[in-house]
């Protein structure tokens, strides 16, 4: 008799114990799932964040770019104690830092890399073409229409990266309201 | 086989200059005419490094690169010409789209 009723405490302990510990269970897998999904929330914004300044400052080293190709092209870019020459090497690094920021955010959105890369390579080429002069009888006048396919090529850019820019921008609303 | 290994910055230029050598140092008709162009016909295979180099302008590459293109020919430049380069991919894809534009025959014109 008090064997059965040992036994029928431990089964019912048993029984209390498995219950509480599923509970505890349970909660822990909520909260972890919650977590997890917090974390990704999170990279996700982070990776947002670092693409929407990757572009602006691509944007940035672009608009750099394009003042002093004019400016070299227009022979008016004599700084004090910098002639000419180191103003074209200048220039070129500052095309070398624009071509890296290109691959910065091809890295960053891959699905979009080939794209990326063919119109830094356009704005590029565009912007070097007749780039660069080497003194002032070369330079072109302010009215040279070469000026005007400077500024296209760079607006062309600067449209495709707003392009990225907003179809970011709208996954990530959609992501959002997903959520 | 009589091969030729031109090392760009090396022996030309780190940052090379623009179309025409009246454009100053460093052109790229100078470097067709003073370095490509003789080891093209001189060799049997042509090797450009070119890696080292801060930039390479569009009208460089156009002028020394395409218009040998033009000069000798598709045949002999996939026979003889291998460009390395590596730590510039715009400048690589730069260099095969002058190639074809000049072989197929809409380069861009240059301004003279």
């Amino acid at each position: 008799m008090i064997a059965a009723q040992v036994s029928a405490q431990v089964a019912s302990g048993w029984a209390d114990f498995t219950r509480s510990d599923v509970i505890a269970g349970l909660a822990l897998l909520v909260s972890l799932a919650a977590l997890l999904v917090n974390r990704a929330d999170r990279k996700h914004e982070l990776h947002l964040g670092e693409i929407l300044t990757a572009i602006r400052e691509l944007e940035a080293i672009c608009h750099d770019c394009l003042r002093r190709v004019e400016a070299v092209l227009l022979f008016r870019c004599h700084a004090p104690n910098n002639d000419h020459i180191d103003c074209h090497r200048q220039t070129t690094l500052k095309l070398s830092d624009a071509i890296a920021q290109g691959e910065r955010l091809e890295n960053l959105i891959p699905c979009l890399a080939k794209e990326i890369f063919r119109s830094i390579k356009d704005w590029h080429t565009t912007l070097t073409m007749d780039y660069p002069i080497s003194s002032e009888e070369e330079a072109l006048l302010l009215s040279d229409p070469r000026f005007t396919y400077l500024h296209n090529a760079q607006r062309t850019l600067d449209n495709f990266l707003s392009e990225i820019r907003s179809g970011c921008l709208s996954r990530q609303i959609k992501f959002w309201k997903s959520r | 086989v009589k091969r030729r290994r031109i090392k760009f910055a090396k022996e030309f230029a780190d940052c090379p200059g623009g179309r025409y050598r009246r454009y100053g140092q460093f052109s790229g008709e100078a470097f067709r005419e003073d370095f490509l162009k003789p080891a093209i016909d001189s060799n049997d295979e042509v090797i450009v490094e070119m890696d080292g180099v801060i930039g390479f302008p569009a009208s460089f590459l156009d002028e020394a690169f395409g218009i040998l293109a033009e000069q000798v020919g598709g045949d002999v430049i996939n026979r003889k010409l291998k460009i390395e380069l590596t730590d510039n991919r715009v400048a690589r894809a730069q260099i095969d789209d002058c190639i074809r534009k000049h072989l197929e025959g809409e380069g861009n014109i240059p301004v003279s």
